[in-house]
């Protein structure tokens, strides 16, 4: 058992996956069909044996509260562990200074009663499957005062854009956090989780508070870079950085690779949701799929190729749906065709013959919608 | 349909007096009620419209489950109103493979697909291995349909393996077969 406490703090401005966050907060956007964005951090706590977790919400905090209920559904003994959503409750005048520095701030004394010795701060936009319980291990046989779990790739000139990137020195201490702003092609990005004592943690966030109420968490550990003995651990496996419609798309279509969906779905590392007994899907005498992720309960009798299908989605006669998201009770009606469309929950495309965006841009249908 | 509505003190008198009956099979259908009858009792029936099947034979099973594929007016499982509650595993979402073919099924979540499924009703977990043909056929939680196996008309029981050289075609007068190979650990 990790003796960590698990925190999920919201993420800072940049992140936006337009559309979408008019109507929720960003871990409770939906993912692949059934999940949430917020399931994959709770499954890396959960099955590294983390049941003492800190959500952070920004704002709109009602599905977040009705997604995580209990715990109970992500393993969480509620005796034992406890999920907490907690909420900058304290009034805010304006939205800038509504950061997460401040929601710590307003819970301080939730971090202090807590029993463990180190605490794992994460954010649920970044969406990968990581052992925090090896992680802890290899920070606490490190010796740093921080570490910061980072990803190198090559691929920074389209992805991780606004995403933290790492400047290291050869003994891996990082010395120096700036911004991903797509110039060059090899970065090493922060994946927003720090490993650090609890008590460096409290000590941090009033220290923040102090300096400025525009202070976000990776301002303070910026400013401490000199003083502090900070260190990353790399990750190798996949990761998305669900910061933008765009990303959100892209995330999803990377994901109908099948050695892909192999790794992430995992026996031995269950990926936690909250279940909803909907019924099986119907694929109807014409349907023809392929190459797509399907939720329960979906009514399928057109086209449905290389697309993500949440739950309760109908998909007509003759329609036709391409490199497309469909979340929630969507319907696609007879004889349409969707191409690099987000369709929000409850939307429904009637009325116009063809809904096309691009992969660079793909077209959103907001909530309840009807076209 | 095996189902009854009886006052208390009624079926208490009536169930003890069957009791010392040596001859009775103590049964509700050929006991009881034809008892209750000659007493002169008072009873009714009520008629039900909609669906009902007894699933007691393998045949029956198999019948029942082709039934959620062509009556789904009769039997709507997506009723909200009136949720079927069940155990519902935490299953990934359902995968269709690039060169699948699925039409006409009923498909759970946690099945990969990556092969022909048709006219059949695909319980959670499944995987249909590319190259493999099901057709007119139930496979039930955690089956493993293996590349090139060909079935139709066959339950396939809960954990069981079908090896990619098994072809089980059973014509459509005959019995429908079942495979079952997935050990008792499993109910």
């Amino acid at each position: 058992m990790a003796s960590a406490l698990g925190i999920i703090l919201f993420e800072n401005p940049s992140v936006d996956v337009a559309g979408l966050t008019a109507h929720r907060p960003i871990p409770a956007i939906s993912f692949l069909g059934r999940y949430r964005l917020v399931d994959f951090m709770i499954s890396n706590f959960s099955n590294s044996g983390i049941s003492h977790i800190h959500v952070h919400v920004k704002e709109k905090p009602r599905p977040v509260y009705e997604h995580l209920g209990t715990g109970r559904h992500y393993n969480i003994n509620s005796k034992k562990g406890k999920i907490r959503v907690l909420y900058g409750e304290q009034e805010t005048l304006n939205k800038v200074y509504n950061t997460d520095i401040f929601s710590m701030m307003s819970n301080l004394s939730f971090l202090e009663e807590d029993k463990n010795e180190y605490v794992i701060v994460s954010s649920s936009y970044m969406v990968y499957t990581a052992n925090f319980e090896e992680l802890l291990h290899t920070h606490i046989g490190s010796n740093a005062d921080v570490s910061i779990v980072s990803h190198t790739t090559d691929q920074a000139k389209e992805k991780f854009l606004h995403c933290d990137t790492l400047t290291l020195d050869k003994d891996k201490r990082v010395t120096g956090l700036g911004l991903n702003l797509g110039k060059g092609k090899n970065r090493t990005i922060s994946l927003d989780t720090y490993i650090l004592k609890k008590s460096l943690l409290i000590k941090l966030i009033k220290k923040a508070y102090q300096t400025s109420s525009l202070y976000w968490f990776n301002d303070i550990i910026r400013d401490e870079l000199d003083t502090l003995n900070i260190k990353t651990i790399p990750y190798r496996g996949h990761v998305f950085a669900i910061n933008s419609l765009q990303a959100y798309h892209q995330a999803h279509m990377e994901f109908l690779n099948p050695v892909l969906l192999r790794n992430l779905f995992d026996s031995n590392w269950p990926i936690l949701t909250r279940t909803n007994d909907s019924e099986p899907t119907t694929y109807c005498e014409k349907a023809i799929v392929s190459n797509s992720i399907i939720a329960n309960g979906c009514r399928i009798s057109g086209t449905v190729i290389n697309s993500v299908l949440g739950r309760g989605v109908v998909v007509e006669e003759g329609a036709v749906v391409i490199n497309s998201i469909l979340l929630h009770q969507t319907t696609v009606k007879a004889g349409i065709h969707v191409e690099h469309v987000v369709l929000d929950k409850y939307s429904s495309i009637k009325h116009v013959k063809e809904l096309k965006g691009s992969k660079s841009q793909p077209l959103y249908v907001t909530k309840r919608d009807s076209i | 349909m095996g189902v009854y509505i009886f006052n208390w003190k009624l079926l208490r008198k009536a169930l003890m007096e069957d009791l010392t009956l040596e001859k009775s099979n103590h049964d509700f259908g050929k006991d009881i009620i034809p008892t209750l009858i000659n007493d002169g009792k008072r009873l009714f029936a009520y008629r039900f419209k909609g669906y009902w099947k007894d699933v007691g034979t393998i045949d029956s099973l198999w019948e029942a489950n082709m039934d959620l594929l062509s009556t789904r007016t009769e039997l709507d499982l997506g009723d909200p109103s009136w949720k079927i509650y069940t155990q519902d595993v935490n299953a990934f979402p359902q995968i269709i493979g690039e060169s699948a073919d699925v039409k006409n099924c009923y498909v759970n979540q946690g099945c990969v697909v990556l092969g022909t499924a048709h006219n059949s009703v695909l319980f959670t977990n499944v995987t249909i291995e590319e190259g493999a043909v099901v057709k007119d056929c139930v496979i039930m939680p955690d089956a493993i349909i293996k590349s090139g196996a060909r079935l139709e008309r066959v339950i396939v029981g809960p954990h069981s393996e079908v090896t990619p050289d098994l072809s089980l075609v059973v014509k459509e007068n005959q019995p429908i077969q079942l495979i079952a190979n997935g050990g008792e650990h499993h109910g």
